[in-house]
């Protein structure tokens, strides 16, 4: 990363666990609480106009980072820096301005848009509520200029979620993250939940207006594939770390870490004649960290030293991996 | 090898809703050879479950098979008493659905869902049961099946349920087994596992796998034949290699240049335009016609049948009406 261009978001060593509730009984027998080791430092950058991906599977933190980033949780220790400003210790009344630059587009469409607000109304109101429209006619105007932009007739602003397919409301939760004029918009496997013809005008709709707009995008996906087509950077997560960094070429075609060779292995494809499973056995707890690799105890490169010792991550130009066997 | 288990002929099946009938199953024809793993592709609203479930009977109202045969090794399944149909699900045909973790009770031990299996279906003693479970589960990848039997289906993750619905599904030794989207809800590394093992245990056991899934992806990998479905009609049929490789019919065309490649970056996805009619208002031509970019005004004014394109292959579509593949 060039340190002269300013980033539109960095992440520095970002932290994020989640405490597990006790039942009464345990709390009675003096048990301890247990934690959730969601996230554990992660950093990453985001520069105006570029698509950053993390890319893995259920439970190894990407969801957690995306809500930190939109700062629907608070970090428990790190930075997130946004236009050059700390944004992760705001308050409320502080993050409003904020709240209007990041956006989010969540995965389930049928469970993110209220059922009983009329598409006009779900878009109106981050209008009115940031002050972008000044008057009720003005918003009804911005809402049909949105409607246009998302491919969705003006006359459908009348209409409720449930009148939309799958497709068209996924097209107006991303209307509503455009309303405020956002710079990154935060999208949380934004289309996994559609089905695969509708994928695609999805995945083409954000591309079109990353262009139109300029905006930047932190897309979460476990999909390989889609993720090859939408980003030019991609960071793999494992338990809650970054194991691989690099630019989405790098990554598809000259894999460093173990994990992200397996991912690409196993991901089922049209192109190959055969299911490949490079993998055995599940993702561990997130609860209990190993000392050293998170990665080594399904690691078909496992050594001593990966047990001994957690691999830092090494840094060259714009490639990172933590393995203790793989060089940049 | 080579004999029909099963033969599917104009199968329709309808649900009456207050709004109108849906024809899930608008007459569709299948055929499964004994030992044949075919997959069965389509979007949501295909009707590539509703297919599974008339197959076994298990459509309740307000839907009902309207018409047509199911024969299951020569006699017709729509004919049996709910009896017998009792004896055949599990036994003679079962069934992995989607999610393993709803599939199975949480209150009954791993143990106690595989045994009812075998109480039910086998003539087996207790001891002798017991071997039996111990050996599906190894057989299924459950290292230790001896520690977790008195396990419970929360104690597993979800890539170990999907392993335990497998084992169970195999108990009675069933010659058909159907499997609903059965790693939809299962991690990438893990889906890869599963569908491995899968393939294997099938093929151990002799029977035969309809695998339904809406990623051609996972079918091309594991399939020999492949039946791909549009608003309750098979549009195209033919050895998977062949329909995945130089497809037939445009809505088959169209899903797979839509799928998002790993091995090359192109600037634009090739989309199809428009979604899936509604299913009460299917039109009088072909149901794909409004997306079809080669539509002609034969298409909206009749649907197409399905007819014999090539060796071993079968498309519905106009513009294959000739019989020939053309281009």
């Amino acid at each position: 990363m060039t340190t002269d261009r300013l980033n539109l978001l960095e992440v520095k060593d970002l932290v994020q666990y989640f405490e597990l509730p006790l039942s009464w009984v345990d709390k009675c027998l003096g048990k301890e609480r247990r934690l959730v080791h969601a996230v554990n430092g992660v950093s990453f950058e985001i520069e105006p106009g570029e698509v950053f991906s993390l890319v893995g599977e259920s439970g190894c933190g990407k969801s957690t980072i995306a809500r930190t980033v939109v700062r629907l949780l608070a970090p428990r220790s790190g930075e997130i820096v946004f236009e050059g400003k700390e944004i992760g210790r705001l308050n409320d009344r502080e993050l409003r301005p904020v709240r209007r630059e990041i956006q989010m587009v969540f995965q389930n469409p049928y469970a993110s848009l209220d059922p009983r607000q009329r598409v006009g109304e779900i878009l109106m109101e981050p209008l009115l509520f940031h002050g972008i429209a000044e008057s009720k006619e003005e918003a009804v105007e911005r809402v049909s200029r949105l409607m246009d932009i998302i491919g969705l007739h003006r006359d459908q602003a009348d209409r409720y979620p449930h009148q939309f397919s799958g497709g068209q409301r996924q097209r107006v939760g991303i209307a509503r993250a455009l309303a405020t004029n956002p710079k990154l918009i935060v999208a949380d496997e934004p289309v996994s939940a559609l089905d695969v013809s509708i994928q695609a005008q999805i995945l083409n709709l954000m591309m079109d207006l990353r262009r139109e707009f300029h905006l930047s995008y932190l897309f979460i996906s476990h999909n390989l594939a889609v993720v090859r087509h939408v980003t030019d950077r991609v960071g793999i997560m494992y338990l809650g770390f970054i194991v691989e960094q690099a630019r989405c070429d790098d990554i598809f075609e000259r894999p460093l870490h173990p994990y992200t060779q397996a991912l690409l292995d196993a991901a089922p494809s049209v192109d190959k004649s055969r299911i490949q499973a490079p993998l055995s056995g599940d993702v561990p707890s997130p609860m209990i960290l190993p000392p050293g690799c998170v990665f080594a105890s399904r690691c078909p490169r496992r050594e001593k030293l990966c047990d001994e010792e957690r691999p830092t991550l090494k840094k060259t130009g714009l490639r990172q991996v933590a393995c203790h066997f793989a060089e940049c | 090898m080579g004999n029909a288990l099963l033969e599917i002929e104009g199968l329709k099946t309808q649900f009456h809703l207050f709004a109108g009938t849906v024809k899930a199953l608008d007459g569709i024809d299948l055929t499964l050879k004994e030992r044949e793993i075919l997959g069965l592709v389509g979007e949501s609203g295909g009707g590539k479950s509703v297919a599974a479930y008339s197959i076994l009977r298990l459509i309740d109202p307000p839907g009902e098979i309207a018409s047509g045969r199911v024969l299951f090794e020569g006699a017709d399944l729509l004919e049996k008493s709910e009896a017998e149909m009792r004896r055949i699900r599990g036994k003679d045909i079962s069934m992995i659905f989607q999610d393993p973790l709803t599939a199975l009770n949480p209150l009954h031990t791993i143990h106690d869902q595989i045994d009812e299996m075998l109480r039910l279906h086998t003539s087996l003693g207790a001891r002798e049961r017991l071997e039996k479970i111990l050996s599906l589960l190894r057989e299924v990848g459950i290292s230790n099946p001896e520690d977790r039997l008195r396990a419970y289906p929360h104690q597993f993750s979800g890539g170990m349920l999907q392993r335990v619905v497998i084992a169970i599904a195999l108990a009675a030794r069933p010659k058909l087994i159907i499997a609903d989207e059965p790693t939809t809800a299962l991690d990438v590394t893990v889906q890869a596992q599963i569908l491995r093992l899968m393939e294997g245990v099938v093929k151990n056991h002799g029977a035969a796998l309809i695998l339904i899934t809406h990623d051609l992806a996972v079918v091309s990998g594991l399939t020999e034949r492949v039946a791909v479905m549009y608003c309750g009609r098979i549009v195209e049929e033919g050895p998977t290699d062949l329909v995945i490789h130089s497809p037939l019919h445009p809505y088959t065309k169209g899903l797979l240049n839509s799928i998002p490649r790993m091995g090359k970056k192109s600037g634009r996805l090739p989309q199809i335009s428009g979604m899936v009619p509604n299913l009460l208002e299917l039109p009088d031509g072909c149901a794909f016609a409004a997306r079809c970019p080669d539509a002609s005004e034969k298409c909206l004014r009749a649907a197409p049948p399905m007819r014999p394109a090539g060796p071993g292959r079968k498309t519905a579509c106009h513009l294959h009406a000739g019989g020939e593949a053309e281009r």
